[in-house]
């Protein structure tokens, strides 16, 4: 199936699964990105190419992956699974890869990831129809690298192994410096080389964690229920945690490590504005969830205070400066590192209700922010400036265009009523049960959003209707397609929101008020693992830092359950796992190139030792 | 009489002395090669050497390898300097600094 | 049961049409945008009656489970008692008779469709906020309100200085939600839940008495109820909000959205109720704010922002009557409120649709000739607010100011609350009627202005005629001496968790008579002031130009924030981009960029190209590693 060489392990019966769905799904956008270069681009007579074909085959991969992903959303099992402490691995896709290093390729669903993979999907469906609409130059290669880069930050949110979640964790990060540094504007290459290294930076170290990690795990295994059965030591933790920490907080433009992220926005063009903002931002929230805190529970109490303050810093000071760009994609820039750092506030308060609230702000923020960049484009398309005291009055000619960004505007602010409200009430609440005075100061954020936000939207659609809004008249030369075209715009729209302008919107919009009025199915979804993922904190708060979770296999519904003995409800007997089985790869028969690798050495050796004597 | 070990070694020790000061001191490239060579040789000579008194053939299984890889030196570096020698005319080690930080 | 969901879904499903009805004839628009809220008036007196005759039994429907997360819950419910009846018909009942103004008011703005949109948006969000049985779902309708405030606020985009008031008023009232949440976040952390009921039940037992938990979750409570309600010090809004449309300031900065605050009071009286320390703080905000607002009012020249002032102090008086625990008086004083203010900013809106939207009173004058119908219905209003007996108003401010006397007998200090009632009693008379001097009576100053004034359409008088009327009748609910229907009807919510001192038995009548008598002093005045002698508008506060200066410029409260809170926040920001961010954040990782660029330019120079030079290295390298090894022991 794979190129990976993967086999299946003993006692696993039935791994990899057919169909291999979340396989599939993974590698759905990478394929039909490298097909895209194999299609013929056809210069079209009056200069340049159509791309209508390739952006026609990346539409239809991102709207299937999209689809696909859902099938995930409604298969998942709710419930707990007989226990509340049960942390349930769902859809799970094991298969050897280097065994030798405690590498397996280990994909699976649980409710960290069960949201965040459509919204990965359906952020980047958006955004690849926004790319469809806005690139003309290059576009083949541009749709490609966006495709690759949706397979690395999938393969992120779905990896159950440590090592594979590096190398697509690095994966994601090549398109987003090609995207940012070949179609960006303005100064592109210093802020995408600052983005790429600042991060990388932060990476390494991450990665030498890792090895550490693989060096002292019993079995040399790097996959997660092994890795959370075996918690390293207290004073290990320390530092481990702290490697992680880095790398994920630069990436989650965690206070003051934000830097990069104001300048990359903006210079980036529009759908890799998205793709960073919306969903590579996220992939760091997340994988501090999935990694950072289970594994070092010891550290992570010992540093969630500290953290907290850096988050409450980044909050407040991204909504100062918001207060006073006079770019409006700026401003959204740091509205948007305003916002992360509540959500990294919110996994750091450790607690049901503040994980709860954060991933589900993961999503709100990802599907708002989404809609706010896509906005920019389609305001700047019409006003031909994104400079706020250059553009006043829009709402007249563009009243639709208006009622969005009035939408949108007021998700950002966290408007009661819209999902972002939802995601950011259940955070401080979390927030508070842990530390009251955060949660206090926090929320003064809601002020400030409140402040940056109506200033942004009242500066582009409000105000006397100036020489800048051209009155509404028919627009002839309407062709979708091609009108578009960052960063040099051939003319300036005159039309309102345009159906297909419209397409791109409506699907945000609709979830930002979806998860504002109902945002239960959510919470459903994600609190039995965040509960699991809270037990791991509380156990390590106790200072034991000692072994927290082992590994069942339930054979009914083929589904990984790690079991996590947080000694809450530990009377109550298990009726659910007749077997417990814990991964010990070392036993089971090595893949191909293994085998062939330790045969060569095997005979060499001989021969140098007993041949040569005769 | 048989020599004991320190003569070979201090043969050795003596050949490769040659090639490296050889190495350092000369610009014609040939002339390296040929002191690469020597100081090749020397640890050859030391190998058996010890091979031959520890009665174990592993260093003489490294004198072959290392013989293999002099050859295939030999061979790049001779297609090296003819192809400088077209290029520039002139193949003083010295003039060849472009790769300078 | 069904009944309250039909009131809370009919505007919301009147906003919906509305929003994507771009289509829809203005007519269509005419007729569904205040029918909606006509027909949920409907249902809301089906519902009154339904529950009059089980003198007033609460029910708590449950709708949906919103949100689950631990122990978290909220459920979207709502909580029916004589409470949130009553707010129920006045948002329904005085809504509906607004919008039907607002048919003829608006019938020329080319945005007419947007209009009424907004208003059903909310009237829903208003019903949500009185309907709600959590104190989440209170947020989210207090949330709204303020949304849709200033939306209308900023109804007319290319004024400028309706943009700006918008902006002002959004952000002072999310001032108010940051307190609220911070409360919420206490009460959950308490109490496990945010519904009212459970929290109520458990007050005493959870919180005690005079505990500093109940003081500070009441205190932040009312950091909300101030700032929505306009009160000292997050008043500055209210007054620049009448940027918005007349009927907007009627219905949202008069009748319903502002008097929120004592809404929110009294809905969370057990909280209040223990926490006298925070009663006393809300009487201190209420006195001041009347007298404030009262003087405020007095030089203003602006007939809207008069009326906004007024607003002001009047709600600083429901807060007095909640402050001294007579939520019924409060309560009261908001129903009449609605009705008779409601009737005064129709007819200003009359006025200035008359007079070509034209504020300043200075060029008004003579009106009561040709605009008889208005005149009338002012001036009944204005009797009413000034508290002139038997009218509306003067049963129940009477009711606020005679609570307050009768518990001074107990506390020292409440004389001193109670003078400065029974003084801003006189001035509300002494302003409103020099409002309606000025504008209605004498001779016209700007004739030409005046030229075309006439009485409105009648889709436009009926409204005004019919509040003027509940103006008029509207106090006999509490009628001295008869039974005291409305505080009777309001005792079974006031009642249910902590017996609360029963209204006082007999009125009291020494307060009364004073009130009436300043009262009757400050239409006098008026009278002598405004009527008889008639200043040119220069020669106004010559004969105390500091006071006049003071009440002119609203006390410098808006350029004191303007300079102490806006302008060093923006210094901060433009602080924090020019230099924190460019020259701390960037210079620290820039830098480093930096030090590692030229430590590798020194570092290049060994790398010279020379095959000599490298090969010494590895001699010297292999040199030192058997050197290593040699002299190692």
């Amino acid at each position: 199936m794979l190129t990976l060489g993967i086999a299946p392990v003993p006692g696993m019966a039935n791994e990899l699964g057919f169909p291999p769905l979340l396989t599939i799904l993974l590698f759905l956008p990478a394929t039909a990105g490298l097909l895209l270069l194999l299609l013929p681009s056809r210069p079209r007579p009056e200069g340049g190419y159509s791309w209508f074909p390739v952006k026609c085959l990346a539409q239809t991969a991102a709207l299937a992956t999209f689809g696909l992903s859902v099938y995930f959303l409604v298969e998942f099992h709710l419930g707990n699974l007989g226990r509340s402490s049960h942390w349930a691995i769902q859809f799970p896709e094991h298969g050897t890869w280097l065994p030798s290093l405690g590498i397996s390729y280990f994909l699976g669903v649980d409710g960290l990831n069960v949201w965040l993979v459509p919204l990965c999907t359906g952020v980047m469906a958006v955004a690849i129809f926004a790319a469809c609409l806005m690139i003309n130059r290059r576009a083949k290669a541009f749709l490609a690298l966006m495709l690759i880069a949706e397979t690395g930050m999938l393969g992120v949110f779905l990896s159950w192994n440590l090592f594979l979640f590096y190398v697509f964790w690095e994966l994601m990060l090549v398109p987003a410096y090609f995207l940012v540094g070949v179609w960006g504007e303005g100064r592109r290459i210093q802020a995408t080389t600052k983005f790429v290294i600042y991060t990388i930076f932060g990476s390494f170290i991450m990665l030498v964690a890792i090895f550490y990690l693989y060096a002292t795990t019993p079995g040399h295994n790097l996959d997660f229920p092994a890795l959370l059965a075996h918690p390293p030591s207290t004073s290990a933790q320390t530092w481990l945690f702290l490697a992680f920490l880095l790398a994920l907080g630069i990436k989650a433009a965690l206070f003051p490590f934000h830097s990069w992220a104001p300048d990359t926005y903006v210079e980036a063009p529009v759908p890799a504005t998205v793709l960073i903002a919306s969903v590579m931002g996220k992939t760091a929230t997340f994988a501090i969830v999935r990694f950072a805190l289970p594994l070092f529970p010891h550290a992570a109490n010992q540093f969630s205070g500290l953290l907290s303050i850096l988050a409450i810093l980044g909050i407040l000071y991204g909504a100062t400066m918001a207060l006073v760009q006079i770019d409006i994609k700026r401003v959204l820039a740091y509205s948007s590192i305003s916002h992360m750092n509540l959500i990294l506030l919110g996994i750091f308060a450790l607690n049901q209700q503040g994980l709860d609230g954060s991933i589900l702000q993961m999503v709100n923020h990802g599907v708002i922010m989404a809609g706010l960049f896509i906005m920019v484009a389609i305001v700047y398309a019409r006003s031909g400036t994104r400079r706020l005291d250059e553009m006043s009055g829009l709402a007249k000619a563009f009243p639709v265009m208006g009622g969005f960004l009035l939408l949108l505007f007021l998700a950002a602010m966290d408007l009661p009523g819209l999902g972002s409200f939802a995601g950011e009430f259940t955070i401080l609440v979390g927030v508070f049960l842990s530390n009251a005075w955060f949660a206090t100061i926090a929320a003064l954020v809601t002020i400030l959003a409140a402040w940056y936000m109506v200033r942004w939207f009242q500066g582009i659609v409000h105000g006397p209707v100036g020489e800048q809004a051209p009155e509404p008249t028919a627009d002839a030369s309407d062709e979708a397609w091609t009108v578009y075209e960052f960063p040099v715009r051939r003319q300036r729209l005159t039309k309102d929101l345009r159906w297909i302008e419209m397409a791109m919107i409506v699907p945000l919009a609709a979830v930002v008020i979806w998860l504002g009025v109902i945002p239960k199915p959510f919470t459903d979804r994600t609190a039995p693992t965040v509960a699991a993922v809270a037990g791991v904190l509380r156990s390590g708060a106790h200072g034991s830092g000692s072994a927290a979770g082992t590994v069942a296999l339930q054979p009914k519904r083929m589904k990984l359950v790690v079991q996590v003995d947080n000694g809450v409800d530990s009377s109550q007997p298990s009726q659910q796992m007749p077997c417990i089985w814990l991964p010990n790869l070392a036993k089971t028969k090595p893949s191909l190139p293994g085998r062939l690798t330790k045969r060569i050495t095997t005979r060499l050796t001989h021969q140098m030792t007993h041949g040569s004597c005769q | 009489m048989t020599p004991d070990a320190s003569s070979y070694l201090i043969i050795s020790a003596i050949l490769f002395t040659l090639g490296t000061v050889g190495v350092l001191v000369r610009r014609d490239p040939l002339i390296i090669f040929m002191c690469i060579e020597l100081m090749l040789n020397s640890v050859n000579l030391t190998f058996v050497a010890f091979s031959h008194y520890l009665s174990s053939a592993d260093g003489l299984i490294f004198v072959f390898m290392i013989m293999t890889v002099a050859a295939a030196e030999v061979v790049v570096g001779l297609a090296l300097i003819v192809s400088i020698f077209r290029t520039r005319e002139d193949i003083d080690v010295d003039q060849l600094d472009e790769m300078h930080g | 049961m069904s009944s309250v969901w039909f009131i809370l879904l009919l505007p919301l499903f009147g906003f919906l049409v509305l929003s994507v009805g771009s289509p829809l004839p203005k007519r269509a628009v005419a007729v569904l945008g205040p029918g909606v809220v006509g027909v949920a008036f409907t249902a809301a007196i089906v519902m009154f009656f339904w529950d009059y005759g089980r003198h007033g039994v609460t029910r708590d429907a449950v709708a949906y489970t919103w949100i689950v997360s631990g122990h978290f819950v909220v459920n979207f419910g709502a909580l029916i008692d004589p409470l949130a009846t009553v707010m129920c018909l006045i948002v329904t009942g005085v809504g509906f008779l607004i919008l039907l103004y607002s048919v003829g008011y608006m019938s020329e703005d080319v945005d007419f469709r947007r209009f009424f949109c907004y208003m059903d948006l909310f009237v829903f969000a208003m019903l949500v906020l009185v309907l709600s049985d959590s104190y989440l779902f209170l947020l989210v309708g207090w949330a709204g309100v303020g949304l849709t405030s200033y939306l209308l606020i900023g109804f007319w985009y290319e004024r400028p200085a309706a943009v700006a008031a918008a902006r002002q008023a959004l952000v002072v009232n999310v001032i108010g939600d940051w307190g609220m949440m911070v409360a919420l976040f206490i009460l959950f952390l308490h109490f496990h839940t945010l519904q009212y009921v459970p929290i109520f039940k458990h007050v005493p037992a959870v919180l005690g008495y005079d505990g500093s938990t109940v003081r500070i979750v009441t205190l932040l409570l009312l950091v909300g109820a101030v700032a929505k309600s306009a009160q000292l010090p997050l008043h500055v809004w209210l007054p620049n909000a009448m940027e918005g449309p007349t009927p907007v300031s009627a219905l949202i900065h008069a009748a319903t959205m502002v008097t929120a605050g004592v809404y929110l009071i009294a809905r969370s009286y057990p909280l209040f109720h223990s926490a006298p320390f925070t009663q006393s703080v809300v009487i201190i905000i209420g006195t001041c704010g009347a007298f404030f607002a009262a003087t405020c009012a007095l030089a203003n020249n602006d007939i809207k922002r008069v009326l906004a002032y007024s607003t002001m102090s009047q709600i600083a008086y429901m807060f007095v009557g909640v402050g001294a625990a007579s939520y019924a008086s409060g309560i009261f004083h908001l129903t009449t409120h609605a009705y008779f203010k409601a009737c005064l900013f129709m007819g200003a809106g009359a006025v200035m649709h008359a007079l070509h939207d034209n504020v300043d009173i200075r060029r008004m004058g003579g009106l009561k000739a040709t605009m008889p119908v208005t005149f009338w219905c002012f001036l009944i209003a204005t009797m009413a607010i000034s508290g002139v007996p038997l009218l509306s108003g003067f049963f129940s401010k009477d009711e606020i100011v005679g609570s307050v006397y009768l518990q001074a007998q107990h506390v020292g200090w409440l004389w001193i609350i109670w003078i400065m009632l029974a003084l801003t009693a006189g001035l509300t008379a002494l302003y409103m009627f020099r409002l309606l001097f000025m504008v209605f009576l004498g001779q016209e100053r700007d004739p030409e202005l005046a030229l075309h004034a006439h009485d409105p359409p009648l889709v436009m008088r009926l409204p005004m005629m019919i509040l003027a009327v509940l103006a008029v009748i509207g106090g006999y609910l509490a009628f001295p001496g008869a039974p005291n229907w409305i505080g009777n009807w309001l005792r079974h919510s006031f009642e249910r968790f902590s017996p609360v001192a029963p209204a006082e038995p007999a009125t009291q009548w020494a307060s009364v008579i004073i009130v009436i008598l300043t009262v009757a002093l400050g239409i006098f005045a008026a009278y002598r002031i405004y009527y008889q002698r008639r200043p040119a508008p220069e020669q106004v506060g010559a004969t105390a130009p500091a006071i006049y200066r003071l009440f002119l410029n609203r006390w410098y409260v808006d350029g004191l924030y303007d300079r102490a809170v806006v302008r060093p926040i923006i210094v901060l920001g433009l602080f924090l981009s020019t230099v924190v961010e460019r020259f701390v954040i960037n210079g620290l990782v820039e830098g480093s960029a930096a030090a590692l660029r030229d430590s590798s330019r020194d570092m290049r120079r060994v790398q010279s190209g020379y095959v000599r030079n490298y090969a010494l290295s590895i001699l010297l390298g292999a040199v030192l590693v058997v050197g290593y090894y040699v002299f190692r022991r």
